[in-house]
């Protein structure tokens, strides 16, 4: 550094929240002025979390600390280090992808400067909740990121947006007021959110295993763990694109990051009584996500049970408790996210050029579009677990840390289950580009650049952190033995 | 050995195979050389590591690879004459066939494509049979699944084509889903994927008997499952008949000399490196060897009954490879060094003749543009290298000696009487003989019957682009065996030392095969004496015709199966997740409402009520403050 030290993460942060009014006033006078200005926006706490790479990979971490309200004690404290990291590049690169996708996608929507105001305020309440370091500053962004997120929703929506949108917001604000419950109970045991101290005080009491429940409950409902999915395939498939991609990409992961952070991080003691009721609950979200997605027409809606399916792997490998298994579930939330990003910019590509999201309406598609059909490809045999792409570099540590813990039957199971997602793409991918085609597709092409661009980027990602993770996974790997208990 | 050959032979085609999409916009022209210049430069570096290999010597090199939370997972290649062996079958063969493939492909359209998952294949097997472990043998395995996926498809239009793609792929995958539970139990008993690594913990536990002998066989079961979904065995055989909707040269490469041979190099390398002989006599892993044996042997049977009545030119030929593997599979089951040496043998020269019959098969294809052999006949003067190729793939197949596949079917046929296992033993013979009748059946239809229509007359030779390729192949189909088993070339290779003196029983029922396999193709067949339909006259024949013709009626079974469970899906999605969890939300939400409009009755907005209401509030808070105050009323 030259000597002057930039409140790095300060900016990552606040960055996208400064820039919401002034891209929503430029937006108003020139719309590719706007777009710049959002683009650039979302792309500062990317380039950040890159820039960074370095210091988390050489095992250190990064802290700032402001007073926020000094009568409660209360600090705005931010941390990057190795458990945050994971999460942080995968908000900040989506949030950056998805807003480059949608100035083509978005672009002849009513309000268009809002939307891109309230995207940037979203990208920026995910990446707070990854950040903070206290209870309830966590909590203030866990609000955020839903309140910009509903609206969203519910004026940009398809179908019924208006209900869906409720209906959201109703399922995650009831998950969230749980966590919020559990937080200020922790508050009156303690007198402290502080997460460092609280990884101290925290013992297994039975107050601390309602907590742990409560906690549990907010983010199972953000994970979409059954039986508190049904908002998710609703608010996914009739959000608009740019939106289902962070969504199902990126903001369901929250969620996850909430059982590394505080269940896992903060709990460890009470988590081993509870391994076998979260490891069936995630065994029957993956196979329920699986079966409903095989069922689906809708394209949209069928990616949007497969997000169910993939949070219960990413649980099963968080509740494994061992090392590798956690290092898979947290490996996998990348992996997911990008492949699943990618895929809804799939299903966005079909929505803009044929206006048509109905698979047995559509057909034959492949010759007209290549790449569309390729990432489609890659990223539903990704998630599938397919070597030598991403997912299956994340799942068989799922499925290692399934069997470390002695878990053989469950993770048997798991990993039957991989052929069904297997299935249900592949049934996809023939429906959608295989076959006769249904009309006359000489005027069908390809995505536009600005939907190409990302999907690329994506693409790269799916098929590299399949073999080359080395440096990603020596970052997760820390983290991992960190929690790990076997 | 040319430098780095281990890594080269496989990473050349893997990274390559990026760039022919590039060549391919240049000209088409390039983009072929391209294509088949990167696999030929392949088997260069695969064929060179012979003379290192030659005499059974063998090693492991290795880098770091993936960090684990503890320690590392390393990438590594195991050079063995196995593995030299299974390199040189996947570049070598597979250059002829990349040859071969300008000629056949030439008009089709999506090349680049089609050259792509074809290098990217050879890679990926090459990769497969490389490797040291069982993490990257696993990646492998699907790449190549992966490529046969979508070569399979390769003619995406068709609704056939596209559904025997998913066929292929979810069917394998059952299989390795059953491998890669194998694996992962593995890896959480020994903390490890590497082959040798798991010898030595194996030995060991073994011998401490801190791994139970049920858990480890149940283990070898699962790993063998893999083998069984890629090398087509009974119950997972369903794929590779339908598998033939690929273009002719994707059968010929993936679906006969490669990569449904990768079953049979699992569980050759599991015989071999994990449990070798010397330290494990079979008998204790009896139950796992019989298991071996058995889906071997049955299918070997069953899968040569189906090729009896299959009409497809292509269709009969993937079922003499069902049939194929399975007797390759049964030999290894025998657990003894005349099985292991007879079933590598085998798996050589059925490599040669296998893909010699369907590149054959694709040269008649592509003259007279019909796959039905009814529809087909007297060819064999119109096209006279294409008819001498298969006939030497058709002897060799068969077994007639001095062609490659009589040799080693005759080791087979030792290794079983050795062993004494007299079920195995029937089950080959039997299944030679009908391999000698469906393969006569096929030559006689197509090159020599009488034509039926007038398709024919306008059929003409190949071009040699295609002919060369058949020839080699025919070359190598005929010395391999004659050669190799005369010098001893083979054992050698292999670093085995035995004498196998061939026993007069193994003549006799050689001969015997033969004499019996000849007699009734030429009754049958060639001379007419005793038509096909004369089978079918009676109940039982006509029975044990549609029997066959349906495929035992197992494709239909597991048909009904996913019916069945997408049906089932849809119920329990109409009636438990829309009708049931999601119902219930909306009933919630509409209670509330329900609840809310009761009591916005006592909203009148009159200030008698309002005030009422407030002195009532007011009594029943002193009268709870009262009863705290004075405890004890209760």
């Amino acid at each position: 550094m030259d000597g002057v030290t930039l409140p790095l993460l300060s900016i990552t942060l606040f960055t996208q929240l400064l820039f919401s009014p002034a891209v929503y006033l430029s937006m108003k006078r020139s719309k590719l002025f706007g777009d710049l200005l959002a683009i650039v926006a979302s792309f500062i706490p990317f380039s950040i979390t890159i820039y960074l790479f370095n210091t988390i990979y050489n095992g250190l971490s990064i802290y700032e600390e402001y007073w926020w309200i000094p009568a409660f004690k209360l600090k705005l404290g931010l941390l990057l280090d190795s458990t945050s990291y994971p999460f942080s590049l995968l908000i900040s690169l989506m949030g950056f992808l998805a807003t480059i996708y949608s100035t083509k996608y978005m672009e002849h929507e009513h309000g268009y400067p809002t939307y891109m105001a309230l995207l940037l305020m979203f990208n920026a309440g995910m990446i707070g909740v990854v950040l903070a370091t206290n209870l309830f500053l966590l909590y203030i962004f866990w609000e955020l990121m839903l309140i910009p997120s509903y609206f969203l929703i519910a004026y940009w929506g398809t179908g019924k947006p208006r209900i869906i949108g409720f209906k959201y917001f109703i399922f995650t604000h009831a998950g969230a007021l749980a966590m919020l419950f559990g937080i200020i109970w922790i508050y009156v045991l303690y007198g402290t959110l502080e997460i460092p101290q609280l990884s101290i005080l925290i013992t297994s009491s039975p107050e601390n295993f309602y907590i742990f429940i409560l906690i549990f409950i907010g983010a199972a409902v953000k994970m979409a763990i059954f039986p508190f999915h049904t908002w998710l395939p609703d608010a996914h498939a009739e959000a608009p694109t740019p939106i289902s991609v962070l969504l199902s990409g990126v903001m369901i992961k929250t969620g996850a990051y909430v059982v590394v952070r505080i269940l896992i991080g903060l709990y460890s003691s009470i988590m081993p009584s509870l391994t076998s009721l979260l490891i069936i609950l995630s065994l029957i979200s993956m196979i329920w996500g699986g079966l409903m997605a095989m069922v689906q027409i809708d394209v949209k809606r069928l990616l949007a049970y497969s997000s169910i399916s993939q949070m219960g792997y990413i649980l099963f490998g968080l509740t494994t408790m061992d090392s590798i298994g956690i290092a898979g579930g947290i490996f996998h939330i990348l992996n997911h996210g990008f492949a699943k990003g990618l895929l809804f910019m799939c299903s966005g590509v079909l929505i803009h050029i044929l206006n048509e999201r109905d698979i047995n309406k559509l057909g034959g598609l492949a010759s007209r579009m290549p790449l569309t059909a390729i990432a489609m490809l890659l990223g539903g045999l990704s998630i599938a677990g397919t070597p030598p792409l991403g997912g299956f570099a994340s799942e068989w540590m799922i499925f290692g840390g399934g069997f470390n813990s002695g878990l053989t039957i469950y993770t048997a199971i798991a990993i039957a289950n991989t052929a069904i997602t297997a299935g249900y793409y592949l049934r996809m991918i023939r429906a959608v580009f295989f076959l006769q085609p249904k009309h006359d597709l000489s005027k069908v092409h390809d995505a536009p650049i600005s939907m190409a661009m990302p999907m690329s980027i994506l693409i790269l990602l799916v098929v590299i952190l399949g073999f080359l993770n080395y440096p990603i996974i020596t970052i997760i790997s820390r983290t991992a033995s960190q929690l790990a208990v076997i | 050995m040319l430098p780095y050959s281990p890594w080269l032979s496989w990473i050349i085609p893997l990274i390559g195979c990026v760039f022919i999409p590039l060549f391919f916009k240049l000209s088409k022209r390039i983009g072929e050389v391209y294509s088949v210049a990167l696999i030929f430069l392949a088997s260069a570096f695969s064929l060179s590591m012979i003379p290192d290999v030659w005499g059974g010597k063998s090693w492991v090199e290795k880098i770091p690879w993936i960090p684990i939370p503890r320690g590392f997972i390393e990438a590594g290649v195991i050079v063995d004459p196995l593995s030299v062996l299974m390199a040189c079958i996947a570049t070598f063969i597979g250059a002829w066939i990349m040859l071969y493939s300008i000629g056949y492909m030439a008009h089709e359209e999506g090349l680049p494509r089609y050259y792509f998952f074809m290098v990217f294949f050879i890679g990926g097997m090459t990769g497969l049979v490389m490797a040291n472990n069982f993490l990257q043998l696993y990646i492998f395995w699907e790449i190549v699944g992966l490529c046969s996926y979508a070569l399979i498809g390769f003619y995406y239009r068709k609704p056939e084509a596209a559904h025997a793609g998913i066929k292929a792929f979810v069917t394998t995958r059952v299989g390795d889903v059953l491998m890669l539970i194998g694996i992962m139990i593995l890896y959480s008993l020994f903390g490890t994927f590497d082959y040798s690594q798991l010898n030595h913990a194996l030995s060991h536990s073994l011998k401490e008997g801190t791994v139970s002998l049920p858990l480890l066989i149940t283990v070898l079961v699962l790993l063998f499952g893999g083998a069984v979904g890629k090398s087509a065995q009974i119950p997972l055989h369903v794929w590779l008949p339908d598998a033939m909707e690929g273009p002719t040269p994707v059968s010929a490469l993936i679906h006969a000399a490669t990569m449904v041979k990768a079953g049979i190099y699992l569980t050759a390398r599991l015989t071999l490196t994990i449990i070798p002989f010397e330290e494990f006599p079979p008998t204790i892993l009896h139950q796992w060897y019989m298991t071996v044996a058995y889906i071997g042997a049955v299918t070997a049977f069953f899968a040569a009954t189906m090729g009896l009545v299959m009409t497809d030119i292509k269709r009969i030929v993937a079922y003499s490879t069902i049939s194929q593997l399975g007797l390759m599979l049964a030999s290894l089951g025998l657990a003894s060094e005349l099985g292991w040496t007879a079933s590598t043998f085998h798996l050589l020269n059925h490599s040669l003749f296998k893909a010699l019959l369907f590149l054959s098969a694709g040269s008649v294809m592509h003259a007279v543009g019909t796959t039905n052999i009814d529809e087909m006949g007297g060819l064999a003067k119109s096209m006279p290298i294409t008819f001498s190729t298969s006939l030497i793939g058709a002897l060799a197949l068969a077994g007639v000696p001095p062609f490659s596949g009589f040799f080693s079917k005759d080791l087979i046929i030792e290794a079983s009487l050795e062993v004494g296992s007299t079920p195995i033993y029937l089950l080959i013979t039997f299944t030679s003989i009908l391999t000698f009748i469906y393969i006569g059946r096929w030559i006689y239809k197509i090159f020599l019957a009488q034509p039926k229509h007038s398709v024919n007359h306008h059929v003409h030779e190949s071009p040699p682009v295609m002919t060369i390729p058949l020839i080699v192949l025919a070359v190598g189909a005929t010395i391999s065996g004659i050669y190799l088993e005369t010098t001893h070339g083979f054992t050698d290779y292999l670093g085995i030392k035995m004498e196998h003196g061939v026993g007069y029983l193994t003549l006799l029922t050689s001969s015997a095969i033969i004499l019996f396999g000849a007699s009734m193709t030429y009754l049958v067949y060639f001379s007419g004496k005793i038509p096909p339909e004369r089978f079918r006259i009676n109940a039982l024949g006509y029975q044990l015709h549609k029997l066959l013709l349906n495929r035992y009626y197992v494709d239909a079974l597991y048909y009904k199966f996913v019916d069945w469970f997408i049906d089932s899906s849809r119920i329990v999605r109409r009636t438990v997740e829309d009708g049931g969890i999601d119902r219930f939300n909306y009933l919630v939400a509409d209670g509330v409402k329900g609840a809310v409009n009761v009591l916005r009755n006592i909203q009148t907005g009159s200030s008698n009520i309002n005030v009422g209401g407030i002195l009532l509030g007011l009594a029943i808070l002193i009268l709870i403050f009262l009863a705290l105050l004075y405890g004890g009323l209760w």
